[in-house]
């Protein structure tokens, strides 16, 4: 299935209509091989609810690609549900046995990850090359 | 300027000087009239002195008027004559409209009939008619135009009769016949083109008597005569000294005139004339001529009388000017001049002479009037005064009333003394003054003596009484006959209330006027101060209110367990509650305060991401954030904030609230680390769970294969021996067979040829070499399945050189990928393992040949190709073995290494070589063998071995299983 035209670019759409302020993006990945959401603003309380659904929605079609990669190098704030929202996708990701990393996390994110300690946890990736 | 009691009035003097100047201007100007008037009348005449003004003649005007004069004339005999043409032209077009003129014509030459006749009778009299309403005509003809014979006539009959009328020509002119008659003749052409001639007999008479009426100068008495082509009269005006047919002058005076100018000459009687003799200038009347004459002597005398009428005039004009001077300067100026130093006098303050009476009409009514007025000016002069003086007393008292309201802050002395300085004013023998605001108020009196307040119930009388009777206070209690009472309401909710009492008629209308003006300046006043002491109450009221409301709002702020903060627009804090202090670890606000809030905050990022919510949307609701404490902890909390704002939209002041969430953040966290633990313990139990399986599968088909292998080995045994002996024994038959032939071939040769030897002896070998091969695949089958049974302890391990086996096995396995692919080797440097050589180097072989196989299953024209690679990964060796073949299917990959299970046809394979190679890597040497699509298709077999053997580390994380990729 085509990403451009799938239910998944969809599901981005109506997430950046209802939150105008953070902007999801995605793309096919060649390194890793699979697709890759990219998060550009913050991941709050209001909008992470709405962020898990979707990345729930990359999950399924990521195993057809290959690994679900979040490119958050545009995220310049997140709370501690946005925290909650990543494990709670990190826990599917190992339960469906699919690969998921974390690419070119900011600086503020990865301050929230070290503090909670979660760094660890996380596969983390400084780039992650978009399929031609 | 302020003026005292006899101060003089100087009158001020307008501009124009003195009366007497003005007088004396007033007489010139009456003088120069006189003479304007004058030269009026020189120009315009005076018809009652008989001056003619502009008209008057002079010696040096008299011939241009007789010139203009003869002009006039000579225009009128002109106009005259022309008006006869028109007349014979109009004749002349009725004429074939009466009869038709051409039989007439043919008639008065050829001769008449009695129908030409009769038309020529009826022409006649037809133009008779038309004569009749034609004074200036006296008679008309129509000849024949050639030969001038008479075709009609208004006088007698025309037949036979002839006229000349070859003097016409081709237009109207004019002639005098030989019987001196004035005809105009009008060539004209009948219908038929006969030509004609019109003419008319005009009468001169008729003509000079028009000129004779119409435009004549009198005054100079001038003659005019009609002169012929001789010069001679034909008529004029004085027919005794112009008699017709004579010469107007003596010739050679005459001759004097034939420039056409007017001269003084001499008539035949020796009187000296002004005459002068011009032509007519009209078309056809050139023969003619006019004579205009006047005599000096009528000239001179009209002269003089002119003269004569301009002295008179001028004298008059001077008489009347005169005579009005005197009339001015006793009737009007005198009687003015009087008046001025009567009012001068007046304005003076002295007493005024008398008025002017001598004065008549109009100054007389204005000394009357000044008379009178001065009266007046004295009575009212008086009244002002003593108005002045009440109403300065009344300013008085209510400049003390307004001064008591500015400098007297409290109100009792104010409405005291307010009353006492009423009661004065007014003459009153007691004066009350009640104030009340909202509900209670007090009361005043005075009397005789100093103010003195009154009790309440005077308040609530007062009231009562102001309610029930209006303006009358009588139920008061009070005893005076008179009294006057007064309630103004100042607002909603205040009032005062003021009666003054007296004795029988002591109030007039005046003292009751002045209270009510008293009252009304002062209204104002206490309505303002009424309003004051009100909005002062109020004021106090919401003072105390807001200090309730400060408190309230202090104890919110500092017993707050959370922390409450604002801050400026910079985000600087501000204020800071002891909740605050306390979460951020400091005791003193002064350590917080004035510090940006920013640098409590773990990420400055996260701040500034806060603030762009407040500038955008003016409020943060549940907003994380992480504090920095004095000590350096960090605090997990939560914000809610809105932002003060500007009427421009700017931000005045951030006001926040922040929680500290930390409690419910950390067992998030524990909860989310349990969550992810879970994860990775079920994905591990799960990739054990399958290697268990995978193991207790293949442990349960060892089973089964060791003791399958052992029932049938044993069988196989003696089969395979007896198959031997069977074999050496058939041997020894043919031995002795070929023997016995040789003895007796003829007798041998029969049995040979009829039991067909020579092929059974050929089949029994081939069946045995079958039998041989059938024998030495069972005995393979039966080794595979000993050695998938076999244990670990069977197998020797040793140093091993991964790259000097996959060497070996090549060469073991040429025959089997030679004819189907080529080989490429891409070794790496690899380091010794501990490992049972003998089984690796199975592995291989198995590795190999089925990629060997799977390339020859496509069945291509070109070898395919096989690649080999190794290398190291961290503590193990791998072997990648990739082929170009059709794959597997990824459905298979689970299933390829389970035993017995094959793709290839039934006879081909056991389907044990990959759960052979399996077990071999996986368990005995717990490495890892996978499987995955090679690039460019075809199957890619990866196994890895690790360095040391594990031997006694029989731990199952170190196998992989077969589903990872």
């Amino acid at each position: 299935m085509s990403l451009d035209s799938g239910p998944l670019k969809i599901e981005l759409s109506e997430f950046s209509i209802k939150h105008p302020d953070t902007r999801l993006s995605m793309a096919e990945t060649s390194s890793p091989p699979g697709i890759v959401i990219k998060v550009d603003g913050a991941l709050d309380t209001q909008n992470s609810g709405d962020f898990q659904v979707v990345l729930a929605g990359a999950l399924e079609i990521a195993k057809e690609y290959g690994a679900l990669v979040l490119d958050l190098s545009r995220l310049n704030y997140i709370s501690s549900t946005g925290v909650g929202t990543l494990t709670n996708i990190l826990v599917e990701s190992r339960r469906h046995q699919l690969p998921f990393f974390l690419c070119a996390i900011s600086v503020q994110a990865r301050s929230i990850l070290d503090v909670l300690g979660f760094t660890s946890f996380f596969p983390l990736i400084d780039e992650c090359g978009e399929a031609p | 300027m302020r003026r005292t009691k006899g101060e003089t009035i100087p009158l001020r003097r307008r501009r124009g000087g003195s009366l007497s100047l003005r007088v004396a201007l007033t007489a010139a100007s009456i003088i120069i009239l006189c003479n304007a008037a004058t030269i009026v009348v020189q120009y315009r005449g005076f018809p009652l002195l008989g001056y003619r003004g502009r008209s008057a003649v002079t010696r040096g005007n008299a011939i241009a008027r007789i010139e203009a004069s003869a002009e006039t004339k000579r225009g009128q005999i002109g106009e005259w004559f022309a008006m006869q043409i028109d007349e014979a032209k109009t004749i002349a077009g009725a004429v074939p409209n009466i009869v038709p003129p051409d039989p007439l014509v043919l008639a008065a030459r050829a001769g008449w009939d009695r129908s030409s006749r009769a038309k020529a009778l009826r022409l006649g009299s037809e133009l008779s008619t038309i004569l009749r309403n034609k004074e200036d005509l006296a008679a008309v003809r129509v000849v024949d135009g050639i030969t001038g014979r008479i075709i009609a006539d208004t006088g007698e009959p025309p037949f036979g009769k002839a006229d000349d009328a070859s003097w016409i020509g081709p237009s109207a002119n004019v002639r005098i016949d030989e019987e001196g008659r004035c005809v105009v003749g009008y060539p004209f052409k009948s219908p038929d083109g006969a030509a004609l001639a019109l003419l008319l007999y005009v009468r001169l008479d008729h003509l000079f008597a028009q000129i004779r009426a119409d435009k004549m100068d009198g005054i100079l008495g001038l003659d005019l005569a009609f002169l012929g082509a001789d010069s001679r009269v034909i008529t004029s005006s004085d027919a005794a000294r112009f008699p017709p047919g004579a010469l107007p002058l003596p010739l050679h005076e005459l001759e004097t005139l034939e420039g056409g100018k007017i001269l003084e000459v001499a008539d035949s009687r020796g009187e000296k004339l002004l005459a002068g003799m011009l032509d007519t200038k009209s078309p056809g009347l050139a023969d003619f001529k006019l004579f205009i004459s006047a005599k000096v002597s009528t000239v001179e005398k009209a002269i003089l009388a002119d003269r004569r009428a301009a002295l008179a005039v001028v004298i008059a004009a001077t008489l009347a000017g005169l005579l009005l001077v005197w009339l001015s300067m006793h009737r009007l100026f005198r009687p003015l001049v009087q008046l001025e130093r009567s009012l001068t006098a007046f304005a003076g303050g002295s007493s005024p002479p008398p008025m002017p009476r001598n004065a008549r009409g109009d100054i007389a009514m204005l000394a009357d009037a000044m008379d009178g007025m001065m009266g007046k000016v004295r009575d009212w002069r008086r009244e002002l005064e003593a108005e002045v003086a009440a109403r300065t007393e009344e300013l008085r008292v209510r400049s003390a009333a307004a001064l008591l309201f500015a400098h007297q802050a409290e109100d009792e002395p104010l409405y005291g003394e307010l009353i006492g300085l009423i009661s004065r004013a007014t003459g009153a023998d007691l004066g009350v003054l009640a104030w009340i605001s909202e509900g209670s108020g007090r009361a005043f009196m005075s009397a005789s003596g100093p103010p003195v307040e009154l009790g309440g119930g005077a308040v609530a009388a007062l009231r009562e009484s102001a309610k029930s009777q209006g303006n009358r206070f009588a139920a008061l209690g009070l005893d005076f006959p008179d009294h006057v009472g007064r309630r103004i309401e100042l607002s909603g909710y205040a009032e005062i209330i003021v009666v003054i009492c007296g004795g029988e008629g002591s109030f007039a209308e005046a003292e009751i006027a002045f209270l009510d003006r008293l009252l009304g300046e002062l209204f104002p006043l206490m309505r303002s101060r009424s309003e004051r002491r009100r909005q002062e109450g109020i004021r106090i009221e919401a003072e105390r209110e807001l200090r309730h409301s400060e408190e309230r709002l202090r104890t919110f702020f500092e017993e707050s367990r959370d922390m409450i903060y604002t801050a400026n627009a910079d985000d600087v804090v501000a204020s800071m509650n002891s909740a605050g202090l306390g979460l951020l670890g400091y005791r003193d606000r002064f350590e917080v305060v004035g510090r940006p809030f920013s640098s409590f905050v773990l990420n400055h990022e996260d701040r500034a991401h806060f603030l762009d919510k407040m500038r955008n949307q003016g409020f943060v609701s549940d907003y994380e954030i992480i504090l920095k404490t004095a000590d350096g902890r960090n605090v997990f909390c939560i914000e809610t904030a809105q932002a003060v704002k500007d009427r421009n939209g700017g931000i005045l002041e951030i006001q926040g609230i922040i929680k500290d969430i930390s409690e419910r953040i950390e067992a998030e966290r524990e909860l989310w680390k349990t969550n992810m633990e879970l994860a990775e313990a079920n994905a591990r139990l799960r990739e054990t769970q399958m290697i268990m399986v995978q193991q207790e599968k293949l442990a349960s088909i060892g089973q089964l294969a060791a003791g399958v292998a052992h029932e049938i080995n044993n069988p196989l045994g003696f089969l395979k021996s007896n198959h031997g002996m069977l074999a050496r024994y058939f041997a020894t038959v043919r031995s002795a067979w070929e023997e016995a032939a040789s003895a007796d071939p003829a007798a041998l040769e029969s049995i040979a040829q009829r039991a067909d030897l020579e092929y059974v002896f050929r089949e029994i070998g081939s069946i045995f070499a079958e039998s041989d091969e059938g024998f030495r695949r069972i005995m393979e089958i039966v080794g595979n399945l000993k050695s998938f049974a076999r244990t670990e302890a069977e197998a020797a391990v040793a140093p091993y050189d991964l790259n000097k086996g996959i060497e070996s096995t090549l060469a073991v396995a040429r025959n089997e990928v030679k004819y189907v692919a080529e080989v490429e080797l891409d070794p790496a440097a690899l380091p010794q393992i501990e490992a049972a050589g003998g089984e690796i180097n199975q592995v291989l072989l198995n590795l190999l040949v089925n990629a060997a196989q799977a390339i020859a299953e496509r069945k291509r024209g070109s070898l395919g190709r096989i690649k080999v690679e190794t290398g190291t990964a961290g503590d193990r060796v791998y072997c990648v073995i990739s082929d170009d073949g059709p794959g597997i299917p990824p459905e298979l990959r689970l299933k390829i290494f389970d035993p017995f299970f094959t793709t290839k046809e039934p006879g081909k394979g056991t389907g044990l070589g990959l759960s052979i190679s399996y077990d071999i890597v996986a368990n005995k040497h717990k490495g890892r063998l996978t499987v995955d699509d090679a690039p460019g298709g075809g199957a890619r077999f990866r196994f890895e071995l690790p360095v040391r053997h594990p031997g006694s580390e029989s731990t199952a994380q170190g196998s992989a299983s077969p589903k990872d990729p």
